[in-house]
């Protein structure tokens, strides 16, 4: 209870501020008269009334509105993202529920870890599992629809996770581990290619896979396990080869179509999944995408049959895994693997969009790079004219998720001779978290880099901050200037940071609108000129009128000084119509189209593509050397379903 | 009290003003709610130094302004349908904005953030810019811009250390000019904690700035 004293006190501010009644005011007045204390307050309260009012006022900056137009056109599509469509706040509730998910995907490679290194199954390099996880695209995966009209979306992975946990009967067979199959077997968990090709072992040393391991009882789902998971025996992984990136597979040496018969391709950071009526179909797609890809500059699949391998010098290649047709439990299907810029891949696209009548489904890998993710979305966004509905929190979820899952996203490396960087630098999250030094590690050509911190951010910054990597010269590009991350960089991974959330979801802007229209993104920067972890400003202006990038000048601005250098340079192709030559490294993104009858007819959803293998193995002898592409096109329809 | 023909008769004038302002943001709201969002870029363009303003006297970072700033419209878009016709369209979005920021301080509260090229990202109100037009657009001596940029400095720096409850108050009736009924619209409050608040606020002030204010 206030003391009369008080009271009066109280009454003071209120008489300063005309909110007294009459009445109140008159007998402050008398009071004041006689309490020169009281004035004096009076007189101080009203001085401090006066600085405070005279306190400078600051204006919105003046990119507030476009930067509030691009989060709604971006959430909007969030919205659209998300099932049903709902009209509420996108909500970082569902970033919570994925950052919690991708805790949870950590905690069970951590468990898996432990176990194999209690239960060693196999000699061979120390420990890959973490790498594989890591590699291995499990930590969940957006299935994003392209078409104007909307299909069944694909499982959302992380969702799954969580699907999975509350109810295992839901976790479709083949989705992941199963944890009886965990607990039975000296397996390892691979986490690579969603096909299990039944092609089995590797070159010349091929025997037939183990039947497909029964449905299981339980399981662990696609986000958790890995959507692509399997498990194998380790005799088995010892026949069967490896499961492995294309960048891990080049690192070995030329690819052979023998190897792309035996090995996975699938875990690249893109698929696009193309539902097909049937094997006439199918073929027009493949051709069709071939010829695109080829009149875009692609190789030329008459050269690849000549050569019978994929050069090292792959900046840019087609290949039509045929062994990849081996799925009965989906149909016939066919691969491509794409290595692409921009340019070719947007238009592959596009021209699969018009063969599958907007069916395809462009698969993005989380697990690899926000960037990655971001560039191809970024790809489609440009070249094939497509309203999409992107989610891209679901990268930017991980990422900021939780601190250790940002620190680890790294580079694909080029595959450029002169910009080679480590392939164990590709994507190799939670290998990273383990141990961030390895992982960072640049191989020898890389080495003389230098500079690349491998030393995890301290705990206090919650690993957030982005490696100081310099950015290593691309072949072309001029090498951006490392620049220091400034502390607002620090705090970039708080997800309810609406800034922070905004460059963590991959930067994408909406893709509503026409394309090149203002508020259109347009550049890329390119992965391999990218500082590790670096976050991403997608940015740099429609390419207008002017051919100027003003739109997205506030982007750039909020963005830390590198990211504006990276944008400005991309702001810089953009303006100058640059189109990145064919088979230049800098944008290059593996792309694997699968091209399949689902099951259950064309018209049944599109299935997922972590398939069991077909028991029946597929030839040991190297797929035939592959003609022309005509030729291709309507070889493959005599490949039996199951093979 | 004011109780002369003329201040009766501006604060008729103002009142009329304010009531037409309340009639065209209500049409917007309308508008908004049907889907027109060239009518939302309207509100924004109208509300947003206020907003900014408000929410970085209360944050005490530009950045963080920026993004509450831009929060608020976002938020105020998405639900927009929840809006009171009886309410005023800034008081709405002053409440989010306070929301918000008081979130926002609250969080940066618990977590620190620190720099790994040294010094603290904490920030304050200190650390930010001067407003262009501080030195520029007066024509005062240096050393009175000066004088007056430092204690500005120091008011501000007062302000910033306030506790929340306090400065939300100060800040909307001292600096944007709010009158107690606003605030306590705003701040869901009754009339009588935002009287007794700001009391508190500016008497905490006044002990904090004694060396200024009393000279």
């Amino acid at each position: 209870m206030n003391t009369p004293k008080e009271n009066l006190n109280d009454r003071l501010s209120a008489y300063l501020d005309g909110e007294l009644s009459a009445g109140e005011s008159a007998a402050l007045e008398r009071t004041l008269a006689v309490d020169p204390a009281l004035r004096l307050e009076l007189e101080e309260l009203a001085e401090v009334k006066r600085m405070v009012g005279h306190l400078p006022r600051h204006a919105a900056p003046a990119s507030m509105k476009l930067a509030i137009r691009e989060q709604l056109e971006r959430r909007s599509l969030l919205h659209l993202a998300e099932p049903g469509g709902r009209t509420g706040r996108p909500s970082f509730r569902f970033l919570r529920f994925l950052s919690a998910a991708a805790a949870v995907i950590l905690a069970t490679a951590v468990s898996i870890t432990v176990w194999q290194q209690l239960h060693p199954v196999r000699e061979g390099p120390a420990n890959p599992t973490m790498r594989e996880l890591a590699e291995g695209n499990h930590l969940g995966e957006r299935s994003v629809a392209i078409p104007s009209e909307p299909m069944s979306p694909a499982p959302d992975a992380a969702a799954g996770t969580a699907i999975a946990a509350a109810d295992p009967d839901r976790a479709k067979p083949g989705d992941g581990l199963t944890t009886d199959d965990l607990a039975k077997s000296a397996d390892r968990v691979t986490h690579k290619g969603g096909f299990e090709d039944a092609a089995g072992g590797i070159p010349g040393g091929g025997s037939a896979l183990p039947a497909p391991i029964a449905a299981p009882s339980s399981k662990i789902a696609p986000g958790l396990a890995g959507g692509r998971s399997e498990v194998r025996s380790a005799a088995n992984e010892a026949e069967k080869g490896e499961s492995l990136s294309l960048d891990e597979r080049f690192d070995k040496g030329p690819v052979t179509a023998g190897d792309v018969a035996k090995l996975h391709f699938n875990n690249e950071a893109v698929q696009i999944d193309v539902p097909v009526n049937d094997a006439q179909q199918q073929e027009k797609v493949i051709a069709d995408a071939r010829k695109t890809i080829v009149a875009n500059g692609g190789v030329d699949i008459k050269e690849l049959a000549a050569t019978t391998r994929l050069t090292d010098k792959d900046h840019q290649f087609v290949y039509e895994g045929q062994a990849n047709r081996n799925f009965a439990a989906n149909g016939n299907q066919s691969q491509i693997v794409l290595r692409g810029n921009s340019e070719v891949i947007g238009k592959v696209v596009d021209q699969l969009q018009k063969d599958a009548n907007g069916q395809a489904q462009l698969n993005v890998q989380a697990s690899r790079l926000r960037d990655t993710k971001r560039d191809a979305v970024e790809q489609v966004r440009r070249q094939s004219h497509v309203n999409q509905n992107v989610d891209s929190s679901t990268n930017g979820t991980l990422y900021a998720g939780a601190g250790s899952v940002s620190a680890m996203a790294t580079n694909r490396p080029s595959r450029s001779p002169s910009n080679s960087t480590s392939a164990a630098g590709a994507g190799s999250g939670l290998a990273d978290v383990k141990a961030p030094g390895k992982m960072a590690a640049p191989e020898a050509s890389n080495k003389q880099e230098g500079n690349v911190a491998t030393t995890p951010p301290p705990a206090a910054t919650m690993a957030i901050a982005p490696r100081q990597m310099p950015i290593a010269p691309a072949v072309e590009p001029p090498a951006m200037p490392a620049s220091q991350p400034g502390p607002e960089r620090l705090r970039r991974t708080d997800p309810e940071n609406p800034r922070d959330a905004k460059v963590l979801a991959d930067g994408v802007v909406a893709a509503k609108g026409q394309p090149d229209g203002p508020g259109q993104a347009d550049a890329l920067i390119p992965p391999t000129s990218r500082p590790d972890n670096a976050p991403i400003v997608v940015t740099a202006g429609p390419r207008g009128e002017t051919g100027q990038s003003q739109p997205h000048a506030a982007t750039v601005a909020n963005a830390p000084a590198f990211e504006g250098q990276q944008a400005s340079q991309g702001a810089k192709d953009v303006a100058s119509d640059k189109k990145p030559a064919p088979g230049r490294g800098d944008d290059m993104l593996d792309v694997v189209i699968n091209v399949y009858v689902p099951a259950g007819g064309s018209q049944g959803q599109v299935q997922q593509l972590n398939l069991r293998p077909a028991q029946q193995a597929a030839p040991n002898s190297p797929v035939p050397p592959l003609a022309g592409a005509a030729t291709q096109a309507e070889a493959p329809a005599s490949a039996p379903a199951g093979h | 009290m004011n109780g002369t023909p003329e201040a009766a008769s501006a604060a008729l004038g103002a009142s009329s003003a304010a009531a037409g302002a309340q009639a065209a943001d209500l049409d917007l709201v309308s508008r908004c709610r049907d889907g027109d969002l060239s009518a939302f870029e309207v509100l924004i363009e109208r509300y947003q130094d206020r907003v900014y303003n408000l929410v970085l006297r209360m944050v005490g970072r530009h950045e963080d302004a920026a993004d509450i700033t831009q929060e608020v419209f976002l938020r105020a878009i998405e639900h927009i349908g929840r809006f009171r016709e009886k309410a005023q369209v800034f008081t709405w979005l002053f409440r989010i904005a306070v929301n918000l920021a008081i979130s926002r301080r609250r969080r940066d509260q618990r977590v620190r953030f620190v720099s790994l090229a040294g010094g603290s990202a904490g920030g304050n109100e200190s650390d930010e810019p001067q407003p262009i037009e501080l030195a520029g657009s007066r024509e005062d001596r240096p050393d009175e811009a000066a004088e007056r940029d430092e204690q500005n400095r120091r008011v501000a720096q007062a302000v910033s250390e306030l506790d929340e409850e306090f400065r939300a108050v100060l800040v909307l009736k001292d600096i944007e000019g709010l009158d107690y009924r606003q605030i306590a619209d705003v701040l869901d409050l009754p009339l009588g904690t935002i009287k007794s608040r700001l009391h508190r606020a500016r008497n905490e002030l006044r002990v904090r700035l004694r060396p200024i204010v009393s000279m």
